[in-house]
């Protein structure tokens, strides 16, 4: 394991724990809906730093990039991963978008953002409070 | 109000996190950072440039990387994979981002039934907003636009760019609280460019290799690094680029909650 | 002719697409569009689970699929669709009960605000085919999401006049959640592309092997939560009862029909496919079997103690999913076909269920157990389709889940494992339960009882799938073909289902 391993990967874990604990403390929706939106990034990270190779450069050639369409092999990191997160990052935006849709409509008709009420229980049948 | 949270009482959310970090850092460091793991099936020694014989690559990124420019004619690797090996995975990113546009529409309006009578006042923006905003407007939709037409010779394309152009009119809104593009203009454009995308991908199951998505003029214009190339790639990131700007303002636009 | 199953996907879209544009020329109009692009996944599923059966090849081990590629390029480097037995029949069921959905709720004047009901109905079942049918990872959390996104706008499109907001609370929680699924899985995914290098189903399959324990180790745990929390895995499935107790029925027999058995198969797909090859031992199908048992537990409990009928139809969607997902992971014979005979039962009782539930429903009340009081005295037809459905699902015979539960037990007993038949008795006598329960209250009649009139479309549809699980509880031989070939897609050997009834 190498110094760089323990920065990226420990950084990186560690702003997925922070989002973990916020969704796991925190009741009040839009704290909720951040907190996802760091494990979001997190992942997204992880994703990139998955595909990184250590001294290659972008994955485009020509230009002056100096790097040719013939030598690519062994010159240039994974373009895998980073084309998954641009996939990833583009969900991560509709998911958050129509999240906070539904906090707001869930602000509009209770008065409330927590999701206090909100069972793991199994026979919480009470009404939501207006 | 305030929320509260004393210290031990979110001390077991904070060991679970910090577990469950734990738990994935040592799973990862198991994948060893940095090291050229795609390229285990190149021979010993490899030298960039040398001659592969990619038959017997069977790793997705390796053969990308080998063979990507001959077989996309597109000078941008990461472009070549999302728009032509992996264009499905695309095709479904832009339905999802439709899809969220599309809903966010049709929630808010059930939302904005309820408060029809409460109409907020809007403090008119400062002139040198107003008037900037103007200059820079053009220049951004032209950045964008200059964006999603290179996305596959420099970085950047369709995401990208639509999202800039988006950006200049999330500015333009900012500028002309009053304002706003046609919720029928929008919807068009919209719905449009993702008609054209799947066009471009049928275009493949009726040419040469009967395959959706395929990219069957790859060779046919221009070269490498040209902006005429690519085939059909460059023509679906512009619908692409399209549909991103069109959707993303749409979300500003609905999301700016006055309505209009 | 086999149709490609590409179409299966390209339909939807085109449709979706579609919609928006005819809604600015006439709204009413615009709400036939993912109909008629729902009726086209049908025939073209129909198509594949025909040529399916036909063209197997009836030697042991051998299965048909068939399969497609995009973007030009032969897999692992373009994303295949694979439509396997399994995949085939789940998909024809799932598209089935979305057209059930669709036709039932054509005429609801509801959403005068435009199609959106309709189109998320649709996408939400293309993007569960999409999980089902898909050969590479990625594209398997692609169509999850697209899955997850209109989940979220359906459970928030509200019933009635929405008073109380109950069903912003359920699409609020939906959406964390999910979100927090998907963003799970994603990591997951990190991890496997990071040990193997690649995203092809198949082709991770074969290199999983030489992974280090713990990454496979991890990698599973993720999958299981994520897809757990989709399937609505016990103790992952928190978010559902608010999203059944407050979504429209359609929304309802979406996630009980569609996303969650979506969730399943894909669960299964990974963790049998990708990780359990790479643990040792059993470790993988032994934590589904037992998760799969308790959730069935569970969820029949809460159905039981449960005094909203929405709730309770939700719960007992929740006790279905784990008992079709400990049958798939007893495995054998036996085991799988349990599964399916209990999945096709439930795909054909459950949306029945759910509409002749939301014919009788209030606007925007929560639906005590009391409003089916004297059904029999107010509307004779839906008393007998309620009944019908009811104890189809309790697998009174004739019905699929009888055979279901039949296989299950002798699975079971069959390894001596006697803790899991008694548990599956316990469930089993906690559904008649709360199910005799809802009997006693539709049988007698009353005479203050006002009439009431089920619509149509509803009497007609029900009455289809009444009969269609009627027939196929009695001739269950009719299903041998294609849970054969199931069974061989999970390896075992074929039991002549004529011979044993």
């Amino acid at each position: 394991m190498n110094g760089l391993a323990l920065v990226f990967y420990g950084g990186i874990l560690l702003l997925i724990a922070v989002g973990i604990w916020g969704i796991l403390s925190r009741r009040n929706l839009i704290k909720v809906i951040m907190a996802i939106t760091i494990i979001a990034t997190g992942v997204n990270l992880l994703l990139v730093s998955v595909g990184y190779i250590s001294g290659r450069a972008a994955p485009i050639v020509g230009g002056d990039t100096g790097i040719d369409a013939s030598s690519t092999t062994g010159s240039v990191v994974d373009p895998i991963p980073q084309a998954l997160v641009l996939t990833a990052i583009v969900i991560g935006l509709a998911t958050t978008a129509l999240a906070l849709v539904a906090a707001v409509g869930y602000y509009r008709k209770t008065g409330s953002l927590e999701l206090k009420s909100w069972s793991y229980g199994l026979t919480n049948e009470k009404e939501v409070k207006k | 109000m305030m929320e509260r949270t004393t210290f031990h009482r979110s001390l077991p959310a904070i060991a679970l996190a910090l577990l469950f970090a734990a738990t994935l850092f040592v799973a990862f460091v198991e994948v060893d950072f940095g090291e050229p793991r795609i390229e285990e099936e190149l021979p010993v020694n490899y030298q960039p440039g040398e001659e592969i014989d990619t038959e017997n690559i069977t790793t997705p990124g390796l053969r990308y990387l080998a063979n990507s420019s001959e077989e996309t004619g597109s000078a941008n690797l990461v472009t070549a994979v999302v728009v032509n090996y992996r264009g499905f995975d695309t095709l479904g990113e832009v339905t999802i981002l439709f899809l969220a546009a599309t809903g966010v529409g049709a929630l808010l309006s059930f939302i904005k039934d309820d408060d029809e009578k409460k109409k907020k006042k809007i403090l008119p923006p400062s002139l040198i907003l107003n008037k900037g905003a103007r200059l820079v407007l053009p220049l951004i939709i032209l950045f964008g636009v200059y964006v999603f037409l290179h996305g596959h010779l420099s970085p950047g394309g369709g995401f990208q760019g639509g999202v800039i152009i988006a950006s200049g009119m999330l500015l333009f809104y900012i500028a002309e609280p009053t304002k706003g593009a046609s919720h029928k203009v929008i919807s068009i454009i919209e719905s449009t460019a993702g008609l054209a995308f799947i066009g471009l991908g049928i275009v493949g199951l009726m040419t040469a290799s009967k395959i959706f998505l395929a990219n069957d003029f790859a060779g046919d214009w221009g070269e490498v690094g040209m902006l005429v190339s690519a085939g059909l790639l460059p023509l679906i990131y512009i619908a692409i680029g399209f549909k991103v700007g069109s959707e993303m303002t749409g979300l500003v636009e609905k999301m700016r909650g006055d309505g209009s | 002719m086999t149709p490609d199953p590409v179409l299966l996907i390209v339909i939807p879209l085109l449709a979706a697409f579609l919609t928006p544009l005819v809604a600015l020329g006439s709204k009413k109009f615009a709400r036939y569009v993912p109909l008629i692009g729902v009726l086209a996944m049908g025939v073209v599923s129909l198509l594949l689970l025909k040529d399916l059966i036909e063209v197997q090849p009836r030697t042991y081990g051998a299965y048909n699929t068939i399969e497609s590629t995009t973007g030009g390029f032969q897999p692992p480097f373009g994303i295949s669709l694979i439509v396997t037995p399994l995949g085939g029949l789940i998909t024809f069921g799932m598209i089935m009960v979305a057209l059930y959905v669709l036709v039932t709720s054509i005429q609801k004047k509801e959403d005068d605000k435009g199609p959106w009901f309709e189109m998320m109905a649709m996408m939400a079942t293309a993007g569960a085919v999409g999980m089902v049918i898909t050969g590479d990872l990625f594209n398997m959390f692609v169509f999850l999401e697209i899955t997850s996104i209109s989940g979220t706008i359906l459970a928030a499109l509200p019933r009635g006049n929405g008073e109380k907001g109950l069903n912003w609370k359920g699409a609020a929680g939906y959406a964390v959640i999910s979100a927090l699924a998907s963003f799970l899985i994603l990591a997951a995914i990190a991890l496997l592309y990071g040990a193997t290098s690649t995203l092809n189903i198949a082709q991770m399959a074969e290199r999983v092997g030489s992974i280090d324990t713990f990454v496979a180790g991890t990698a599973l745990l993720l999958m299981i939560i994520g897809f757990g929390i989709e399937a609505e895995i016990f103790p992952l499935n928190g978010w559902a009862p608010e999203v059944y107790r407050g979504s429209r029925w359609g929304t309802s027999t979406i996630f009980s029909g569609i996303i969650g058995k979506a969730g399943l198969i894909a669960m299964l797909k990974v963790v049998t496919v990708i990780l359990a090859p790479a643990l040792e031992g059993n470790i993988a199908m032994d934590i589904l079997l037992w998760g799969g048992v308790i959730t069935f537990i569970v969820g029949e409990a809460a159905a039981f103690t449960s005094k909203d009928l929405y709730r309770l139809w939700g719960f007992s969607s929740i006790g279905m999913f784990g008992l079709i997902l400990a049958a798939f992971s007893l495995g054998g014979e036996n085991g799988i076909y349990a599964a399916v005979l209990i999945m096709i039962g439930h795909l054909i009782s459950k949306p029945v269920l759910f509409s002749l539930t939301g014919a009788m429903r209030h606007k925007d009340r929560d639906l005590p157990l009391s409003v089916l009081d004297g059904l029999m005295g107010k509307s004779r037809v839906t008393a007998f389709l309620f009944i019908g459905a009811a104890l189809m699902l309790l697998g009174m015979p004739p019905s699929p889940i009888f055979w279901g539960k039949y296989f299950l037990f002798s699975g079971a007993g069959g390894e001596s494992n006697w803790l899991l038949v008694g548990l599956l008795i316990v469930g089993t006598l906690l559904e008649a339960g709360y199910i005799g329960k809802l009997l006693w209250r539709v049988l007698p009649k009353k005479e203050e009882a006002k009439a009431f009139k089920l619509p149509i479309t509803t009497t007609v549809m029900a009455l289809i799938a009444v009969a269609l699980g009627v027939l196929l509880g009695a001739v269950p031989g009719l299903l041998q073909d294609i849970i054969d070939l199931v069974v061989l897609e999970f390896g075992g050997a074929i039991i002549i289902l004529a011979g044993v009834i």
